[in-house]
């Protein structure tokens, strides 16, 4: 089991999801620069925060341009597992892996903060060892995460229980109040139609000791380990 | 007339005024000469609104309008927040061909369909 972590230009949590995975979860794990094109070697790849291109023209809009996206959307059709996370987020819905768009937050703010997001769903690869109402307290640090999306593209994720995570109260209650950037839907977190690919606002790579604050994002790592395991 | 320019940033405290003078004039006539390939080469130009779609929240305008109303300007219904890109075409392609190269820029670049509309124009 090998993961690989994605590097553009002005990624800045690559370094924060290798400790994770080397560290937390004990895996063999490697940097890809965005330039690269083989992922031959990896069963997941991790799309780290930051600010790739400068978060120029928009967030995420001109990483999916690099040598690495056309091999991560091929690794993405053969069933690879890939995880986006803040900026990973926004270049996965970009790039069309993911259906919508993260805007300017609701009240222009960068924000820097614990929360909660509910685990909405046990069905993904991510979080098949939670059960869906528990709640995570996992930090978010994002300018633009407030996820839209058509009406259409609501009624399909909801129908097909795609929406994973969502921001919540500490007691799980999902209210306008929970929702720090105007998200549709209190949306934190969605995956794709096979369910491989997830994207989230949410930093859970900064939630992994105790020392940190919190360590609840290692369950979401700690659920891929054991996916990718049980299918080895 | 080169080498008057050579002698002069060779040996500059033994060259008159006159010539000093010469190898300015030569660098404006050069620099002039560049500016008219320049010109030349990019004599049509595209340019692409990109705003974003009606009904997408944009917090941006909402300040803009805000900071305007303060600014003592009252009866502002809305201000909405867009991106404008110039694009300077080298070759003197044929105008429908350009159009569609850069209605493709616009679509696949620089806007993004979810959220924003995007206008192409073509000036000669």
């Amino acid at each position: 089991m090998k993961f690989g972590i994605i590097v553009f230009p002005g990624s800045n949590c690559d370094h924060d999801a290798y400790h994770v995975i080397s560290k937390q979860v004990g895996q063999p794990v490697d940097f890809i620069w965005h330039r690269d094109t083989d992922l031959n070697s990896f069963d997941a790849l991790i799309i780290p925060g930051g600010f790739s291109y400068g978060d120029y023209l928009r967030a995420g809009a001109l990483a999916r341009f690099s040598p690495v996206m056309d091999s991560v959307k091929k690794f993405a059709a053969t069933g690879g597992f890939v995880l986006g996370i803040c900026n990973g987020f926004q270049i996965l819905c970009e790039a069309g892996l993911l259906p919508g768009a993260l805007i300017r937050n609701r009240d222009l703010n960068f924000i820097c903060e614990h929360l909660c997001v509910s685990v909405e769903t046990s069905d993904t690869p991510y979080t098949n060892e939670m059960t869906p109402g528990s709640v995570l307290r996992i930090p978010i640090a994002h300018a633009e995460g407030n996820y839209v999306c058509d009406d259409a593209t609501l009624a399909e994720l909801q129908r097909e229980d795609r929406i994973v995570f969502r921001y919540c109260e500490p007691g799980g209650a999902i209210t306008e109040a929970a929702n720090p950037n105007g998200s549709r839907d209190n949306i934190a977190g969605i995956c794709n139609h096979s369910r491989n690919v997830l994207g989230l606002m949410p930093h859970p790579e900064r939630a992994c000791e105790d020392l940190l604050g919190s360590s609840d994002g290692r369950d979401i790592f700690r659920s891929l380990a054991a996916t990718l395991a049980a299918v080895a | 007339m080169l080498s008057a320019t050579h002698e002069a940033m060779l040996c500059p405290t033994m060259v008159s005024d006159k010539l000093q003078f010469v190898a300015a004039k030569q660098q404006a006539k050069a620099c002039r000469t560049i500016r008219k390939v320049r010109e030349r080469a990019t004599h049509m130009k595209a340019k692409v609104f990109v705003s974003l779609k009606p009904g997408v929240l944009d917090p941006q305008g909402k300040a803009i309008q805000h900071s305007v109303e303060l600014l003592g300007f009252s009866g502002i219904a809305d201000v909405r927040q867009g991106k404008y890109f110039e694009i300077a075409l080298q070759d003197s392609a044929d105008q429908d061909q350009v159009r569609e190269s850069v209605t493709r820029i616009a679509r696949e670049v620089l806007s993004n369909p979810i959220i924003e509309d995007y206008l192409v124009e073509i000036e000669s």
